[in-house]
């Protein structure tokens, strides 16, 4: 990082972020290890979204490696909202989600189809009793963002509506009916213990128009 | 006595017009909503992005941004990525939970047919078909490493 530091001031390169505010890049500036010069549109997407005093607060109270992770993050999520302004990184997220529950959906009918060579009688030399036991001894893959008590309104992106399901009890209820499926597979608490049931509920929205956002 | 204030003219200071861009999305009776969101993206900010939009997109857009507003303030390194960093892990540690039943099927299915079971063949391979094709043909999993982020560490969360 330091050694990014110096080549920023040293190159007589502005970083992109000083390059951006047309201002002088000082050696002791805090944009420069995280926004070199050749890439111009992750500051500028950083500073559309959130503001580079914003961005500036937010580094300040981290450590300084911590810092690298949290340009990555947040150029993640400016570049998310650009593309979707109304879901933004959220949008990703109910998607992935979808995509976690129809595996996990995949996983519970397949382990219904090994099972029925149990019945059969076909025990493959022991695999099945071995795979029983490692399936039933799984740990916690599933993250737990559900919680809130909503509904089913949003009818444009089917994703989206799935983001605020209903309570967490229901949702691992309907995976645990008896398909031999570990619910544990879907509850993993979110290291801030942040539970969406606190979430308003969404509301219909019928467009994902894309709007570009003015710099600021 | 009653406050006609929407929660981010109130944390502002301000007189709260009658065409307040915050005031449908952030009630006066719950202050801690715009005060998250103005920390990480700043009131101009939410502000534009929502003008941009149109007004029946606005409601879901200010939902989004207190979310992630929220996430970013409890991890200030990852904020919501983090959660999709995970999320991406689980789906495949799911897709590789698939392929090895699947695989664990394909192996009785032959031993089943060496055990001179035919109405089972067809059966199973019925199911496998069924499996097969359940399976999408490439789930969209987002590479993050042209963001620089990595995608195995667990160590964030600590």
């Amino acid at each position: 990082m330091r050694a990014r530091w110096n080549m920023a001031s040293s190159s007589n390169s502005p970083c992109a972020a000083c390059k951006f505010l047309r201002r002088k890049c000082q050696p002791e500036c805090v944009f420069a290890p995280y926004f070199p010069p050749d890439q111009p549109q992750k500051f500028a997407n950083v500073h559309k979204v959130f503001g580079a005093s914003n961005v500036t607060k937010l580094l300040n109270e981290l450590h300084p490696h911590q810092r690298e992770d949290a340009v990555n993050s947040l150029a993640f999520e400016a570049d998310m909202r650009l593309r979707d302004p109304v879901y933004g990184c959220v949008g990703l997220i109910s998607v992935l989600q979808h995509q976690l529950r129809q595996l996990q959906m995949e996983i519970s009918c397949a382990k219904s189809e090994l099972s029925k060579y149990q019945n059969l009688g076909i025990t493959g030399h022991g695999l099945i009793a071995a795979a029983a036991n490692n399936y039933n001894h799984q740990q916690n893959l599933g993250i737990n963002l559900i919680g809130g008590g909503g509904g089913v309104r949003d009818h444009h992106h089917h994703y989206h509506h799935q983001f605020f399901p209903r309570d967490q009890q229901q949702m691992i209820r309907s995976f645990d009916g008896g398909n031999n499926y570990d619910a544990s597979l879907l509850a993993m608490n979110v290291s801030a213990n942040l539970q969406l049931s606190q979430f308003p509920q969404p509301r219909a929205a019928a467009g994902d128009d894309r709007r570009t956002i003015d710099p600021s | 006595m009653m406050s006609s204030r929407c929660a981010a003219c109130k944390y502002l200071r301000r007189r709260c017009p009658s065409d307040c861009i915050f005031s449908p999305y952030f009630p006066p009776n719950d202050p801690q909503r715009f005060s998250c969101v103005h920390r990480i993206y700043g009131a101009s900010n939410v502000g534009k992005m929502l003008q941009q939009l149109p007004s029946h997109l606005r409601s879901q857009a200010a939902d989004t941004l207190y979310f992630e507003a929220q996430y970013r303030l409890q991890d200030p390194v990852y904020g919501c990525v983090g959660i999709i960093s995970q999320l991406h892990q689980q789906i495949n540690r799911a897709e590789s939970q698939v392929a090895k039943i699947q695989a664990e099927i394909s192996f009785l299915n032959s031993n089943a047919q060496e055990v001179e079971e035919p109405q089972v063949d067809q059966h199973f391979e019925a199911n496998s078909n069924f499996i097969n094709n359940f399976l999408p043909e490439q789930i969209n999993t987002l590479d993050l490493s042209p963001y620089g982020l990595p995608s195995t560490q667990t160590s964030w969360f600590n």
